[in-house]
């Protein structure tokens, strides 16, 4: 959205990039970890219902995936903060680039993204040491057959 | 730090034709027609209020029966529902409307707005609240009040174990008070992006709007699948489907899914909006800013997601893999990172400010030592091997109750004592106050921690009483000692209450020297709140502003029409979300009648679906109806507003958002599609976990001519929502946007008549069968969503044939064309999921 500011002299976009860009740089961290435990849980059914190999791997494999992808949403936010907000007029009185909503959602994006690969890492650790289906049910315990 | 001046009206005149705009509507019909922001949420809290005094009766009913082993105060089944309604009750409807009144009252205050962006929906939320909270208590009258527990778990409440209408009560009754917070919850969200100062940008928002955008968002993806599951419970109770019964194939725990997906994010969604709170209090009674304003908003958001990852640790004990378990204690654990964030915050913030020992810094350190003890246990039972000891033990009662009481009760009574200065304009009583906190703080803590103890001493929940050899009598006594001191703590405040109305000292604007925009406002404040829209250029502008008004030329001349004005009808600013820059005026509704009628029309609705009576449905129906073309009637304010400012962008001065992105309409449309959508993505998961997906579900696949007939009308109901979406920008182009309002009307009519032929073709009965339970619901879901097409198309062709050129028209095609684009690509996926999965494998 194109909005005049300054007496209608200058015009700035809020935000200085795309909407997509700041939505994964804000979410991508939290997004990468949700679609993870479904992921997760998902792959779990199903192997634990074929009785086919390779859950762990395939647990392993989704998690390095979503890591992967918290980690790039921060690099994605970093680097926009570098390109927009570092360097703007800081507001002493309260610790934030002066009018900048953008560059505080960066600095959250950022945070974000390390606290939720944090998360997904530990919550990639049970498989390597709980394996197999174990005495449960498998999970959807439908209508088969 | 200076109090900023509110800055008085030169021309006193204008200022009371103002204020004559916004005044509550006189007389005994003014009381069903008031629509304002801070006479609804009054009552909204002294409602919620009362269900919270209900529910803790009932609970003293039930410390009163345990109190000693084997004693018979109320029979089994009695105490069955007394238990049921006290969670329910403290649940659904004290807790989400108490502090979704809160909001209702002090959002726009904070925010530096007049009123919520949907006043009409206010009202509607607080009279269907108020109806649907009545009638499930009303079941106690009739002796059948809900008793299968505020979970509800099947097969006990199926119709086999739970005849009689105890469940139905809970069933339709909580799905109307649910409906009542998806009201509310949208109008916050919408508030607080939208609804603000110029200058608030998104980093100087007070933090409880934070805490109310994020739980607003929680409650819409939460309460929809409960919505969902409801449905199903109530439709398999009356035996028209099978989606719980095993015997058809169903899955009983699909609900505990359903419930959980709903029950875990619940849990945040009471304790987030009581961080914002305290954050408030602590920095009011700190004196300086809270640490780390950005890490406290990041938890808030971090909480928000993993919330919705946690919700099978309710699960432990139902025999699910250990893998997927495993997965889900990773996040139980997980969550404490943002909650320890959160404390720490407040701790670090009163460490180095100067603390004001007053009663709510009081009842928020009460709070912090027994949210923080709960929070422990709460690990504790988020450990798969711990819980499977204590699932369904008084140990769990303890610890959520030190979670709910301790995280939730306490801020709640914190806040009060914070905010009802400026609500009543009386300071309550300093000593009283201090009793009341110590009274109840001692006692909370004297009620429930035994519990963890018969707990772990094997006293199992929900069961009416215990037999004396389970050592755990004394323990019993003492709970049952601090639950009537926990009592005498809250009827310690009433009377704080009802003698500051009498006797208390005048609060005056800033009782306490806080930092946010409602302490700028007379306490208490009026309807119109600011006669002149505030300028914000700080997160504390009563600590960091010399004024509140603006400080360069041009935001004065845009914000001029706004000054004590407009004069003739309720106008207020929207902002851009994230810098808060003023984008444009909007109409806020005057007070009208519909919004109550129609709450009734849910309530005769109810009764029908309740009492299986096909004319009292038909009467509800009608009522509703009615009511809605009223709602949707053209006001004559809005038509003067649109005269006096017109909808066109000038340079430096704003215009009438009446249509299209700019109005708050297309933002509440949004929110609705996303309700739709999570309900969809609710239903379609139902689907496969029922069919257990790729493993052999149905046994044929269904005919696919007539479905494919129906997708491609789907496909050019789309296209009529493109074309319509385009021509609806536009005012002189009415002649397409009723060509396309009248081609989206007919596909969409057509589309359903005939994926229903398809549907009857399959001659199946939807009560034989969890698959077809489940095909059913994806069907009927995507007509509802068909007929909404219609029906908004039909009033947006009600407006392009009578008002051709009125600018309001164009809003409601863009809104129906923004649902009609959602209808069609809903239909994709129920097509696919239907249809073409079957044939993959």
């Amino acid at each position: 959205m194109r909005i005049r500011v300054g007496g209608g002299r200058s015009t700035t976009r809020e935000p200085p990039f795309g909407w997509g860009r700041l939505f994964v740089a804000v979410f991508g961290g939290p997004i990468a970890w949700s679609l993870h435990l479904l992921v997760s849980y998902f792959l779990v059914a199903l192997f634990c219902s074929t009785g086919w190999p390779g859950l762990g791997i395939a647990l392993a494999a989704a998690t390095a995936l979503a890591a992967a992808a918290a980690a790039g949403s921060g690099l994605l936010a970093w680097r926009a903060w570098r390109e927009h907000v570092d360097g703007q007029p800081w507001d002493s009185a309260l610790s934030d680039p002066r009018g900048w909503a953008t560059g505080f959602l960066l600095v959250v994006g950022m945070v974000a993204a390390g606290l939720f690969l944090l998360i997904i890492l530990l919550a990639g650790l049970p498989p390597i040491f709980l394996s197999g289906c174990g005495a449960g049910q498998p999970l959807a315990a439908g209508g088969a057959p | 730090m200076s109090t900023a001046p509110v800055i008085r009206p030169r021309d006193e005149e204008k200022a009371e034709r103002f204020r004559k705009v916004w005044d509550s509507p006189r007389g005994i019909d003014g009381i069903i027609r008031e629509i304002n922001n801070i006479p609804v949420a009054h009552r909204y809290m002294a409602s919620a209020f009362s269900f919270f005094l209900a529910a803790g009766l009932l609970a003293l009913v039930m410390r009163t029966q345990l109190a000693r082993p084997g004693s018979a105060v109320v029979d089994p089944e009695t105490y069955n529902q007394l238990f049921t309604m006290h969670g329910t009750t403290m649940m659904f409807l004290f807790v989400i409307p108490f502090t979704e009144a809160v909001a209702t009252y002090m959002l726009p205050l904070m925010l530096g707005t007049r009123d919520l962006p949907f006043p009409r929906l206010t009202a509607l939320s607080l009279w269907t609240f108020i109806f649907g909270g009545l009638f499930i208590f009303s079941s106690f009258l009739f002796g059948a009040a809900p008793n299968g527990g505020w979970f509800a778990y099947v097969p006990l409440t199926n119709i086999e174990y739970s005849p009689g209408i105890n469940m139905d009560f809970w069933d339709i009754g909580l799905s109307v008070a649910e409906i009542a917070a998806m009201g509310a919850a949208a109008e916050i969200m919408i508030s607080v992006l939208r609804m603000r100062a110029p200058g608030m940008a998104l980093h100087r928002i007070p933090m409880f709007a934070w805490a109310m955008l994020i739980v607003a968002v929680m409650i819409v993806f939460a309460f929809t699948p409960l919505i969902v599951g409801t449905l199903m419970l109530e439709l398999d109770r009356k035996g028209l489907t099978a989606f719980f019964k095993p015997e058809a194939g169903g899955e009983p725990l699909l609900w505990q899914h359903l419930f959980w997906v709903f029950g875990h994010p619940e849990v945040y969604i009471m304790f987030i909006p009581a961080v914002g709170i305290v954050t408030h209090v602590v920095q009011a009674f700190a004196r300086r800013p809270i640490v780390s304003y950005t890490l406290v908003v990041l938890a808030l958001l971090a909480t928000g997601f993993i919330s919705f990852g946690l919700w099978v640790h309710h699960m432990f004990t139902t025999g699910l893999s250990p893998v997927a378990m495993g997965l889900f204690v990773a996040a139980s654990f997980l969550i404490a990172i943002p909650n320890g964030i959160q404390v720490f915050s407040w701790i670090a913030t009163l460490w180095t400010g100067r603390p004001v020992w007053r009663t709510p810094l009081l009842f928020v350190v009460g709070f912090i030592i027994i949210f923080v003890a709960g929070g422990l246990t709460g690990v504790m039972v988020g450990a798969m091997p711990f819980d499977a000891q204590v699932h369904d033990t008084y140990f769990v009662v303890a610890h959520f109750h030190y979670v709910l009481i301790g995280g939730v009760v306490f801020p709640l009574f914190a806040g009060l004592y914070y905010w009802l200065p400026k609500i009543t304009g009386r300071l309550l009583d300093e000593r009283l106050g201090k009793w009341n906190f110590w009274l109840m703080f001692i006692s909370f803590n004297v009620a429930f921690f035994p519990m963890h103890v018969s707990g772990l001493l094997g006293m199992p929940r929900r069961v009416y009483t215990y037999p004396e050899e389970l050592g755990v009598g004394s323990l019993n006594m003492v709970s049952t000692i601090g639950a009537y001191g926990f009592a005498l703590g809250v009827a310690l405040f009433l009377v704080n209450v009802v003698v500051s109305f009498w006797r208390g000292r005048p609060a005056g604007a800033n009782p306490w020297d806080a930092d946010t925009l409602e302490w700028s406002e007379t306490s208490p404040p009026p309807n119109a709140q600011f006669e002149r829209i505030p300028v914000v250029r700080s997160r504390h502008p009563m600590w960091e502003q010399d004024s509140l008004g603006p400080v360069d030329a041009r935001t004065r001349k845009l914000l001029e029409p706004l000054d004590t004005a407009p004069t003739g009808w309720r106008g207020a600013l929207v902002v851009s979300v994230l810098d808060g820059r003023p984008l444009a005026l909007v109409h806020v509704p005057s007070p009208t009648i519909w919004p109550f009628v129609m709450s009734i029309g849910f309530v005769v609705l109810l009764a029908g679906a309740l009492l299986d009576s096909l004319i009292t449905l038909g009467v509800g129906a009608a009522i509703t109806a009615v009511s809605t073309v009223g709602w949707f009637w053209p006001a004559k304010t809005e038509r003067l507003a649109i005269e006096e400012i017109g909808t066109a962008a000038e340079a430096d001065r704003l215009p009438l958002a009446v249509a299209g992105p700019l109005a708050n309409g297309a933002w509440g449309t949004a929110v609705l599609i996303v309700v739709l959508l999570t309900a969809l993505v609710t239903f379609i998961t139902s689907y496969f976990y029922l069919g257990n997906g790729p493993f052999g579900w149905p046994p044929t696949a269904p005919d696919l001519r007539l479905p494919a007939i129906a997708t491609v009308l789907a496909a050019a109901v789309a296209g009529a929502g493109f074309g319509l979406l385009r021509a609806a920008r536009r005012v002189e182009r009415k002649g397409a946007r009723r060509l396309w309002t009248a081609a989206a009307m007919l596909l969409s009519a057509t589309f359903t008549a005939l994926s229903m032929v398809a549907y009857l073709g399959m001659s199946v009965s939807p009560s034989s069968s969890a698959y077809a339970s489940a095909l059913v619901g994806l069907l009927g879901f995507q007509w509802s969503v068909m007929v909404m097409v219609f029906v908004m198309m039909g009033v947006g062709a009600a407006w392009a044939w009578a008002a051709p050129r009125d600018p309001r028209g164009h809003g409601v095609a863009f809104n129906a064309a923004l649902v009609a684009l959602f209808s069609a690509a809903s239909w994709a996926a129920v097509f696919v999921t239907l249809y073409v999965t079957p044939r993959l494998w």
